[in-house]
């Protein structure tokens, strides 16, 4: 928000008592987790050419953000259009890693605890496929959005809690979001 | 990185925000790593560091990066996983810096001073260090008595640092190229005005404070760095001027950093929109130690309210006496919620404030009251002392005759709420009150008690601050060099971030003082004899000791002082021949 005050653009707020830009990511970033790419709606009080954000914001933007690419939209609605994504997660050589996946991936249910909100979750149907890559690194094609969304931490957590190996991550990466097929 | 994931707030080690400035340390003549002795959150709310980052970084050949204290968390992992305390920008130990420079803001953070040189692995003492150890440099209010930390710290810098540092750092650049070492340079710098380097002070001399004449010359911050997470002053900041016409007698800012000097209009106007440009920030703040004080305040704020609501950008102003003018500007600036509206008497009865010499009546204070009660605030914060010299009962009981009247004068109002806070009085070097005592912990808790019983109404909230930290701080804040062994004690006892409340010990600072034969109660509560010899005697704050101990004397008559602006009182700092003492016709020396 700070990025595009110092960029100078006509940025639409809300109403209300605490007036805020009006700007929605498509879905946020767990802490920690690296990515890609990222989309976000941002409204605007007067009608800009896409290259005219993109030129207004390319050295606002902190060290590490790049803009790539900027369009109009008829209708912004990002948050519900996200359907699935991609993790790449990057481990310390563990050579127990491919068996522990494929025991995970077939349980019956995979309960974990959501530590900030209560209660238990079940991953398995939020996991659509797993990728194993090498003893170092694999890959996860997950739900995600407002409507059932995948944290890549509780899939560490489950994986350590049931079965029974350390994994010590290197990183993790959002390598994409999908929106859903309308 | 990842392995950050189980600290809390990661971001306070990981840096990269907006407008940090990251330099090749190859490249360069002089290193200076900027450590504050706190949280990422409270040391990124310092205008101070500010302005020294962005000074040193000004010189082609010089970096400065920052440096905060790591919490707990961050501690216990970097001690598991043998990682020596780094800085922000480029994570190079800080062991490899030329100079660790720790700014002094309370006394309760000095054995965070010493933890982050633990974490360092550098030695605490200056004579255990080695030409390859970095050189430890110390500033900012407390270093007017350098005494507790004389042992510890190599250089202290006395007063403004703006232009000092660039001397520091342009004979440590030029001796470097000679290939002297850093003792030989320890030597020659002592001689710089401002500077004290304990090993090499010549007895005879005092060390005069350095004062910045003009603060429309000096580099001011306008492009700071931008923090992705919430600090404690999460906007920018303007300096409106430096030090304080009032002369308040418990005040050590109020005399260390005289005389007032002032930062035009011009200027101000101009760094508004320069900061807020660079930075996208939505809310800036004004600060000095009494905003109403700046002498072209309407002015100043109707012209900034042009570019502000222009541009939404809030204003925020702390301190500001409660007037027609004031009530109105702040409707004009928050639109929004009317917060409360906080207001500092310091004592109950007149007769203490006179004492004091906070030159504010009941009547004054009343009428301010009415003004917020019209200007729509329901909720008044009142901030008082215990324990100030001369302070009888009728004084505490007067704190709560006070809180009633101003509640009867917000009479009718159904939400209102008074929220009185007291905190105790700590005698501070070069204050009128430097040889002052400290009540007891009985009378501390007596008092309190007094206080609560007298006040009646549910809608007066009473708050107290506890009074073991003031206790300590007192000891700390007048101590002589034996406090460096009392403070490693206190580190080795396990004492960090001791105005942490969660953290703070008190067993463990009895403990420390004992071990050198001291007695913290004792130490804290004494009077001093007025014509003993204090620590910091051999400091040159501009105000002469005789003019202190004048308003010490004055203090006991019941004598209040004029302000500098209404009438110069030749406190002797116009041998700075700046500021308030040239306004308009003062008197001058």
């Amino acid at each position: 928000m700070r990025a595009l005050r110092r960029a100078n653009l006509d940025v639409a707020h809300t109403k209300g008592f605490n007036p805020n830009m009006r700007m929605v990511f498509a879905l946020p970033l767990p802490l920690g987790v690296t990515s890609d790419s990222e989309y976000v709606d941002i409204w605007f009080n007067k009608p800009y050419e896409p290259y005219e954000v993109l030129e207004a914001l390319a050295d606002k933007l902190p060290e590490g953000i790049q803009l790539l690419m900027s369009f109009e939209v008829e209708k912004a609605a990002l948050m519900e259009d996200v359907g699935s994504a991609i993790y790449h997660f990057k481990i310390e050589e563990n050579k127990e890693i491919k068996r522990a996946l494929d025991q995970l991936i077939q349980m019956d249910e995979i309960n974990v605890f959501k530590s900030n909100k209560k209660g238990n979750i079940d991953l398995l149907p939020l996991i659509y496929k797993i990728d194993y890559h090498d003893n170092q690194a694999f890959s996860v094609l997950c739900k995600a959005g407002a409507k059932g969304n995948l944290n890549p931490h509780l899939l560490i957590n489950a994986l350590e809690m049931y079965t029974d190996i350390k994994i010590n991550v290197v990183s993790i990466n959002r390598n994409k979001l999908f929106l859903k097929i309308p | 990185m990842y392995n950050l994931i189980n600290v809390e707030k990661p971001s306070r080690y990981t840096a990269g925000e907006f407008n940090q400035i990251v330099k090749d340390h190859e490249k360069m003549k002089s290193s200076v790593a900027f450590c504050f002795p706190d949280t990422y959150e409270i040391g990124m709310s310092h205008l101070g560091m500010k302005i020294l980052y962005h000074i040193i970084n000004l010189r082609e050949d010089s970096v400065c990066e920052r440096v905060f204290a790591p919490w707990t968390d961050m501690e216990k992992k970097m001690l598991d996983e043998d990682i020596a305390l780094f800085s922000l920008e480029t994570k190079k130990d800080l062991k490899d810096f030329d100079f660790l420079a720790f700014t002094l803001q309370y006394e309760m953070s000095y054995t965070n001073i010493l933890n982050m040189l633990f974490l360092a692995k550098v030695p605490f003492l200056s004579k255990d260090r080695r030409d390859t150890d970095p050189l430890i440099m110390a500033g900012g209010p407390c270093a007017v008595n350098p005494a507790p930390l004389d042992e510890i710290v190599d250089i202290f810098i006395i007063g403004d640092g703006e232009e000092v540092i660039n001397e520091i750092l342009d004979l440590y650049e030029s001796l470097k190229e000679e290939n002297k070492d850093k003792e030989y340079f320890l030597k020659k710098v002592s001689d710089v005005e401002g500077v004290y380097v304990p090993k090499y002070y010549k007895a005879k001399k005092k060390v005069k404070k350095r004062l910045v004449k003009d603060l429309n010359t000096v580099p001011y911050p306008t492009k700071p760095i931008v923090p992705y997470i919430n600090v404690v002053h999460d906007r920018a900041s303007l300096e409106l001027f430096r030090g304080c016409i009032r002369g308040c007698r418990f005040c050590q800012a109020g005399f260390t950093y005289r005389p007032v000097r002032e930062r035009s209009k011009e200027t101000l106007l101009k760094q508004t929109k320069e900061i807020i440009e660079n930075t996208g920030y939505e809310e800036i703040g004004m600060l000095s130690l009494s905003t109403s004080d700046y002498s072209e305040l309407e002015d100043l704020c109707t012209q900034m309210l042009e570019y502000t609501q222009e541009n939404m950008v809030n204003i925020s102003v702390p301190s500001m006496r409660i007037d027609n003018f004031s009530i109105d500007f702040m409707n004009k600036i928050q639109k929004v919620r009317k917060s409360s509206l906080t207001f500092a008497p310091e004592a109950g009865s007149q007769r203490l404030r006179d004492v004091i010499n906070k030159n504010i009546t009941e009547e004054e204070i009343l009428n301010a009251v009415e003004l917020a009660k019209k200007g729509g605030y329901e909720k008044i914060k009142l901030y008082f002392m215990l324990g100030l010299p001369t302070e009888t009962d009728e004084d505490v009981i007067a704190i709560a005759d006070l809180a009633h009247k101003i509640l009867n004068k917000m009479g009718n109002l159904k939400r209102a709420s008074i929220t009185v806070s007291t905190s105790f009085f700590i005698p501070k070097a070069f204050t009128p009150f430097q040889w002052c005592e400290q009540i007891s912990v009985d009378e501390m808790i007596r008092k309190q008690k007094l206080l609560s019983s007298h006040i009646k109404s549910k809608k007066i909230k009473y708050n107290w601050h506890d009074f073991n930290t003031s206790i300590v701080e007192s000891a700390i804040s007048r101590g002589d060099k034996r406090i460096n062994k009392v403070l490693i004690n206190a580190w080795e006892e396990g004492a960090k971030f001791d105005s942490w409340y969660e953290f703070f010990d008190m067993s463990k600072w009895i403990r420390a003082f004992e071990k050198e034969g001291l007695d913290i109660y004792k130490l804290a509560s004494q009077a001093i004899a007025l014509d003993e010899t204090l620590p910091w005697d051999f400091i040159d704050i501009g105000v002469r000791k005789s003019y202190l101990l004048k308003e010490y004397e004055k203090a006991h008559k019941e004598t209040t002082t004029t302000d500098c602006r209404e009438k110069c009182t030749n406190c002797g700092v116009a041998k700075y021949k700046t500021g308030v003492c040239f306004e308009d016709n003062q008197i001058k020396v």
